[in-house]
């Protein structure tokens, strides 16, 4: 090379320095990017689940905790009431039958929104107690099996809770299944979720295309805020399967 | 000055990802098999090279052949990573602008025996910009650390070794007064982006997920 080539060829090469840092500032700053962009997303789900979850809370304790009682009250208060007309006994009766019934569906609402046992029992008895009641309103036989769960962390064990429920109810709703199976295991230091059904099926990426829906969307804001990863594998008649994985950290 | 052997050498370290990715090719993700093709031709076509070198001194006609298989097959590569979801004609546009664009360079304003820069450069282009699309997709959707994302890493790889490639076929282009030598030395600047980006891409082939039973809904 002479004296003009080596000139230009000097300039290539820092040209090609500078070039290099670019890149790998380009490159860092995307991972970085990312990285708080994942941070940012997964404090606001949080944020948003632990909020619902304490109004669920809040709304459950004061329905079991003041208008049971109050309704309570009533019926005691109008059963001591001493009649002589038997059209009014009729009347009393009624009502104290409505105030059951509205105690009973109090005491059922207040169990959907946070069920007693699931923070006095865990996680394996209310679902042990949930799923023969579902089974009772619904066509759908529940197989729930289970192995070595033992205490979880309060939050994991609602968020599991939450997307066994929705799991069910997604069964129950969509996909025409007779039968629905749900594995909850603990080999090693994860909690592995495995569900599946014999219904229908779905195409999931035309479903996604056209749109997600909001249960699939809270399943897995639910297991990305446990740091978990859901998995879902479905077809056409072939029933929907579902793996969640959750770390014990 | 970097000596010929060297060079052939360096220029082997495709070998990485080629052999990782040849041992991993059944279990793999069938959406990054084309990746794995492209290094396994690039092995190919890099012995070819040697063997012509040594033969005719020349290995033009094979590097010209070979620039549209890697356009096409990286691409495809992008279309299985969804950059074309929901437009498809934009894919077949592509293939068919690449395949226009290379007739029209290699064929009819240059021949394929001479060294032809343009599509070089225009193909560089079209692959940086595919993987700034993607690489900003996955900034928002990548879910894990993007340093074990294969797709993340492979985009990384390209628009590295693209850029330079670009940059260094505008040497060729607009063909200096320069000697063997210079051309040589600019050269030499590619060969190591190409080693240290067959690198990023072994390590890239380790982490490409296996074939999935399950379905990742994000």
């Amino acid at each position: 090379m002479d004296t003009q080539e080596t000139k230009v060829y000097i300039a290539a090469l820092i040209a090609a320095g500078v070039l290099g840092i670019i890149l790998i500032y380009f490159i860092i700053t995307m991972i970085r990017q990312q990285r708080k962009t994942q941070r940012l997303n997964l404090e606001k789900i949080e944020a948003e689940i632990r909020t619902l979850e304490k109004e669920r809370k809040r709304i459950a304790s004061d329905l079991h905790d003041d208008l049971g009682p109050l309704l309570s009250a009533i019926k005691f208060k109008i059963n001591a009431v001493d009649l002589i007309n038997d059209d009014d006994k009729l009347l009393i009766e009624n009502a104290s039958q409505h105030i059951d019934d509205t105690l009973n569906r109090v005491r059922e609402i207040s169990f959907d929104l946070m069920p007693n046992t699931l923070i006095r029992k865990g996680l394996v008895q209310t679902l042990e107690e949930f799923i023969p009641k579902m089974e009772k309103l619904v066509s759908l036989k529940i197989h729930f099996t289970h192995k070595d769960i033992n205490e979880l962390p309060t939050e994991m064990t609602i968020n599991i809770y939450r997307i066994v429920l929705e799991i069910i109810n997604n069964t129950v709703k969509h996909s025409q299944a007779n039968n629905l199976v749900i594995q909850l295991t603990k080999p090693g230091k994860k909690i592995v979720l495995l569900t599946s059904d014999d219904g229908i099926g779905f195409d999931y990426e035309k479903k996604k295309e056209e749109n997600p829906g909001l249960g699939l969307k809270n399943l897995q804001s639910r297991a990305e805020i446990m740091h978990g990863e859901l998995l879902i594998n479905t077809q056409r008649g072939k029933g929907v399967k579902y793996s969640i994985e959750i770390p014990l950290l | 000055m970097l000596s010929y052997n060297v060079a052939v050498i360096l220029g082997y370290s495709v070998l990485i990802p080629a052999i990782i990715g040849l041992i991993r090719f059944s279990q793999i993700n069938t959406a990054y098999q084309p990746f794995i093709l492209f290094c396994v031709l690039d092995v190919f076509n890099h012995t070819l090279s040697v063997v012509l070198i040594n033969v005719y001194h020349a290995n033009t006609i094979n590097s010209n052949i070979f620039i549209l298989i890697e356009a096409v097959l990286f691409v495809i590569l992008f279309r299985n990573w969804g950059v074309f979801k929901r437009r498809s004609v934009v894919f077949y546009l592509m293939l068919a602008v690449v395949a226009l664009f290379w007739i029209i360079d290699n064929l009819i304003w240059h021949q394929l025996n001479t060294i032809n820069s343009l599509f070089r450069i225009f193909y560089s282009f079209i692959l940086i910009f595919l993987s700034i699309e993607q690489m900003n997709v996955l900034i928002s959707s990548a879910k894990k650390n993007l340093l074990y994302n294969s797709c993340f890493l492979i985009c990384c790889g390209i628009v590295i070794f693209y850029s330079y490639k670009a940059t260094i076929e505008v040497f060729f282009l607009i063909k200096l007064k320069a000697s063997i030598s210079f051309y040589s030395s600019i050269f030499i600047i590619l060969i190591f982006v190409n080693l240290f980006v067959n690198l990023i891409f072994g390590w890239a082939v380790l982490w490409i997920p296996k074939k999935p039973k399950f379905i990742s809904p994000h």
